[in-house]
């Protein structure tokens, strides 16, 4: 088992008001195992994935991964997990705006003290496509080749599970395919966990399972 | 578009930028007010002061006796008005107490019966009444300033002698309002009658002493003795010895050093200025570009350019609107501040002033070049590519490189009004505009060229992480990378630490120069030598053994013309008089100091032209040899032929020579000196120095000498630099204030830039937590950023601010250049401790950011 959440909640305060979100959610997935999830806008997707993460701490209940406890530990510990074990991608892309294409992709794996990282690099960026591109800045970049460089860095220190929210909702139709044909490639040849939230539902089926969150739980 | 919807949106959505772009311009627009303030005050308190600093409404003064002519003269231009009238006589002697065995210079005021029309000489009984009956008049009386007191240590009752005659010291003055700011006195005063002035037999050929002659007029006589008057009696005069003055001639005397002193104060409050405009500028471009969305928006839904323009200027303009009555307020409030730290320094207690009106010339200049340097930023966002919002990219304009570069034409413009207004000088304006632009485009281009090797090399490298680790090589692209931030970081911090760099260093410097044990130093400085005194001075002092140096001749005389031109200039009413015009018209009419020489002495440096030994000049012509500022400041050149009024002699010469002078070596040096053979037999007066001795010796010569030659007056050169040092210091600290005002301007403005950075980061601190880098490293990282640029900055305008002191040492004072370590260490340090204080406030929130956040945008 890759990735567990074992009876999640999560509330949200605003104003004094208090928004349950999650609750009692439980997950399982499983090593090479891509999981969709699709809900309402507001359903707590977005939330979902910040306690996988290890983004966010939940109220109540634990994240697992490959057999560590997530949940009580540290920012610091916390941030070391994400490094070694976990890739983000986000639906604004969220590139370092001063690091280079390929400084981007370099950057996961220097986090873990890997200095030699130059060519796995350039390999990843080759894998999305962006060879020509990788001394651009991301503000040089389209929305779809912004997107690729961010698919590239997260897999690029090599993570155990990724998590995706909404990776093509700020692209074009056409391009948010080509985005996901790359995605997908590459996290089957990696053997890597995919948790995708999104709207689309041809994208959602091509994952192994889709689960709806309703209601502040996961259904089938 | 409804403007003022517009209007109250803005600052409802943008309240924390707009409230900092106020605060940045009402820090630096209370600076001008403030220095516009202290100004005013000071103009106002002289002002107030200038009957009593006459003493009178008008008097017909020189600096030489009265002729018997000319006093009949003055008197019928002024017959039907005058009520009363009195003589003043001013000069400079030895005053020698023998009970304390000790003489030293004091300036005597001899005065008349009457004395003064207004004001009033304060003692410890009342304001004294010299009348013709009073004991300063017919007893053997003087009565000493307080300060004389103090220094003689004398009580009333002891004996004192002056010249040749006796005396008893009668009392003590405690206040004399006919006195200017005691700061710059640099002998104390003391009061002798006019019927007991014959006792002294001080005033003989060659004894400089100023002659007055003082009325005071009926009420209604002002509207009769104008400037025209005046103006007219000076040209029937027809002499520069000649001076006449009304009470706001003397207020204009007293207010120069005073208003020289502001200008240079009002230069630091400029430095202020500018840094809150650099702080304006990144808080305005930051808005703008936070708001190019908006700017894409009105423009794809037809807004016009023009529109679009104003409604991004619209809030600036109010800003500004807004800062200009708080900073009035700003610098309301400092003024008492300010006004008991300069009454700590000087003693001169300034009158509370309301808002500084004559700041109004500026106020234009000031928004000319906050809009014209803020107008590129406008351009670049109306110039946004509309369709960069459907491919939601953030992308702004491109700006004409002609138009930015006229903005930038405009904005240097108005930043040399600016600096003109407030010096009051082209060529200062001009120095000082000259280097504050040197010093940007030289970080400018560093800067460039920085992120360009940089970027070279780091393209090569094949990690990110660089010789500080990751941490460091993130930080160094970011600095990198955004190159306007790091460029204006820099300039903010760096200029506060250039003034108070420049300011300590020139004060060691100066020290250094002046410092008390300097040997090569004359210990006695002498004048009032009479021709026929020199001889024997010379026996006395060989018997003493001490040798009489650089015995000097003085003759005066005026300078009539230059190459046959007659040497004058009408002077006009000028709106807006720069020093270099006041200078230039007061050179022109005063009376010169003439001497003569065989060669240059050691405290001269030959510039130009030949020694008088091997000088060829026509037939009837003397060699000349001019000091050089002085030959500059009247346009003078080699080769000229000067035509010189002895006592109605002409003494026609041609500079052979311009020579630069050691005026710190306090020997005895003329602006014109001519070769031997012109003026030997003019009335004169010979001045003299005496070579370093132990101070016990010092005080016992001086005691000897004005015993045995009463009417020569002595100056104790330590003593007397001592003074001036003390002076300086003064000056100086009150200047350090205003530099530590630029200086703290900056921090503040960095510290908002700061703030705003750290906001617009939150994405990348959570980016950077999100992949995986440690809570502490990333607010390390953050603060690492801001504290080695802030290291840079301090560093780099020390240094700048040391090598300027450098240039003007060499250049203006001729003195040693002095690099102080510690200075340049502790300027840096406490620059790093101030700038640290709003970074650890905001590292908190850098710390505790979740980087749930980035799931979480809209
Ligand atoms: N920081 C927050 N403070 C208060 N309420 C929040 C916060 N973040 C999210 N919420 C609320 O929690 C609920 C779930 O939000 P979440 O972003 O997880 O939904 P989502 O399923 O991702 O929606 P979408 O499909 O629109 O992205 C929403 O009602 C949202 O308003
Ligand atoms: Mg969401």
């Amino acid at each position: 088992m890759s990735l567990q959440a074992r009876e999640l909640s999560k509330a949200h305060h605003q104003a004094g008001n208090r928004i349950a979100v999650l609750d009692g959610l439980n997950l399982d997935v499983k090593t090479g195992e891509t999981v969709a999830i699709v809900g309402k806008s507001g359903s707590g997707k977005s939330t979902l994935l910040s306690l996988l993460g290890g983004l966010d701490h939940p109220d109540a209940g634990e994240v697992w991964l490959a057999g560590e406890k997530l949940t009580g530990l540290g920012e610091t510990a916390l941030a070391r997990m994400r490094a070694r074990r976990m890739g983000i991608i986000f639906q604004q892309f969220q590139l370092v705006q001063t690091l280079t294409a390929l400084e981007n992709v370099m950057l996961p794996a220097e986090i873990l003290g890997d200095r030699d990282v130059r060519v796995q690099a350039e390999k990843l960026l080759a894998a999305v496509g962006l060879t020509s591109r990788q001394h651009h800045f991301p503000n040089q970049l389209s929305g779809g080749e912004q997107q690729r460089v961010a698919i590239a860095r997260a897999l690029a220190g090599s993570p155990q599970v990724l998590l995706a929210d909404e990776p093509t909702g700020n692209l074009d139709v056409e391009t948010g395919l080509y985005v996901m044909d790359m995605l997908f490639a590459l996290a089957r040849e990696k053997g890597t966990s995919l948790v995708l939230v999104t709207h689309d539902p041809e994208m959602a089926r091509r994952c192994s399972r889709v689960l709806r969150l309703e209601k502040g739980s996961l259904q089938a | 578009m409804n403007k003022f919807l517009w209007l109250r949106r803005e600052w409802q959505r943008y309240r924390a930028s707009h409230l900092l772009i106020t605060a940045t311009m009402v820090l630096g627009l209370g600076g001008v007010f403030l220095i516009e303030r202290l100004k005013e005050a000071f103009l106002s308190s002289v002002r107030s002061q200038e009957r009593e600093l006459l003493s009178s409404d008008l008097s017909l003064g020189a600096r030489r006796p009265l002729k018997a002519q000319e006093i009949e003269r003055f008197e019928k231009a002024t017959q039907d008005y005058a009520e009363a009238s009195y003589r003043v006589i001013d000069m400079s002697s030895m005053l020698y107490a023998p009970g304390q065995e000790a003489a030293r210079l004091v300036e005597v005021r001899v005065v008349e019966p009457g004395f003064p029309f207004y004001g009033s000489l304060l003692t410890a009984d009342g304001n004294l009444q010299l009348t013709a009956e009073h004991p300063l008049f017919i007893e053997n009386c003087i009565w000493l300033h307080d300060e004389a007191a103090r220094l003689f240590e004398v009580k009333v009752g002891d004996e004192l002698r002056l010249g040749e005659g006796a005396f008893r010291h009668c009392g003590t003055v405690l206040k004399d309002s006919t006195q200017g700011f005691r700061g710059f006195a640099l002998a104390p005063r003391v009061y002798l009658g006019r019927t007991r002035l014959g006792d002294t037999q001080l005033v003989g050929e060659g004894t400089i002493a100023s002659h007055a002659l003082h009325f005071k007029l009926r009420a209604d006589a002002a509207k009769v003795f104008t400037t025209e008057w005046k103006e007219a009696l000076v040209k029937e005069f027809d002499d520069p010895a000649i001076r006449i003055q009304r009470p706001s001639d003397t207020s204009e005397q007293t207010a120069r050093s005073g208003k020289l002193f502001g200008d240079y104060l009002q230069l630091a409050s400029l430095v202020a200025l500018i840094l809150a405009v650099v702080g304006t500028f990144y808080l305005f471009r930051t808005l703008v570009h936070r708001r190019l969305k908006d700017v894409a928006i009105l423009r794809a839904l037809g807004v016009a350019p023009g529109e679009a323009r104003k409604l991004l200027l619209l809030p600036l303009a109010t800003d500004f609107l807004v800062a200009i009555p708080l900073a009035g307020l700003f610098s309301a409030a400092l003024f008492p501040i300010v006004t008991g730290v300069l009454d700590q320094l000087f003693g001169t207690q300034l009158p509370p002033t309301g808002f500084p009106w004559s700041v109004w010339p500026a106020l234009p200049l000031i928004f000319t070049l906050v809009m014209a340097i803020l107008m590129p930023s406008v351009e670049e966002a109306v110039r946004v590519p509309v369709m960069a919002l459907l491919q939601d990219q953030e992308r702004v304009g491109m700006v004409p490189w002609r138009q930015a570069g006229l903005w930038g034409l405009l904005a240097l413009v108005s930043l040399s009004g600016l600096a003109i207004w407030a010096a009051h000088s082209w060529k200062i304006g001009g120095l000082f505009v000259a280097g504050i632009l040197l010093a940007t485009l030289t970080l400018a281009g560093f800067t460039l060229l920085a992120r360009w090797v940089g970027e070279k090399v780091l393209r090569r490298s094949g990690h990110i992480s660089g010789i500080f680790g990751l941490m460091g090589g993130l930080v160094i692209r970011r600095l990198l990378r955004r190159p306007m931030t790091t460029l204006l970081t820099v300039i903010a911090l760096g200029l506060g630490s250039v003034l108070i760099s420049l300011l300590g260093h020139l004060e060691l410097s100066i020290g250094q120069e002046f410092s008390l044990e300097s040997q090569d130093r004359p210990a006695l400085f002498m004048f009032d030598i009479q021709d026929d005194q020199t001889e024997k001075l010379k026996d006395f002092l060989a018997e003493t053994k001490v040798p009489l140096q650089a015995l000097s001749p003085m003759v005066r005389g005026k300078l009539v013309s230059v190459n046959a031109e007659a040497f004058k200039k009408e002077k006009q009413d000028a709106l807006f008089e720069t020093r270099e015009e006041e200078n230039e018209s007061r050179f022109r009419q005063r009376m010169m100091n003439l001497s003569w020489a065989s060669g240059l002495n050691p405290s001269e440096t030959l510039e130009e032209g030949v020694d008088f030994a091997e000088a060829k000049v026509p037939e009837g012509e003397v060699a000349l040899s001019l000091e050089k500022r002085f030959a500059q400041r009247l346009g003078i050149e080699l080769d000229d032929q000067l035509t010189f009024e002895v006592l109605g002699v002409p003494i026609t010469g041609r500079v052979v020579n311009v020579r630069s002078v050691k005026w710190t070596s306090f020997r005895p040096n003329f602006f014109i000196t001519f070769a031997p053979g012109a003026l030997e037999d003019a009335p004169k007066s010979w001045l003299a120095a005496i070579g370093q001795m132990p101070a016990q010796e010092k005080v016992q010569l001086q005691n000897q000498i004005s015993r045995k030659f009463p009417n020569i007056s002595s100056i104790d050169v330590g003593q007397l630099v001592g003074r001036m040092m003390e002076l300086f210091t003064r000056l100086k600290k009150a200047l350090q204030l205003m530099a530590v005002f630029a200086f703290l301007v900056g921090v503040v403005v960095v510290g908002a830039m700061a703030q705003d950075q750290v906001l617009r980061r939150q994405n990348e601190v959570m980016l950077e937590k999100t992949l995986g880098i440690s809570p502490w490293r990333v607010t390390l990282m953050v603060l690492g950023e801001f504290l080695g640029l802030a290291f840079v900055a301090f560093t780099l305008g020390g240094l700048a601010g040391a090598g300027l002191a450098a240039v003007l040492t060499v250049v203006v004072f001729e003195g040693n250049v002095i690099w102080s370590a510690s200075l340049l260490l502790s300027i840096t340090l406490g620059g790093m401790i101030l700038v640290s204080i709003p970074l650890l406030l905001m590292a908190k929130k850098i710390f505790t950011w979740r980087p749930a956040g980035l799931l979480q945008q809209p």
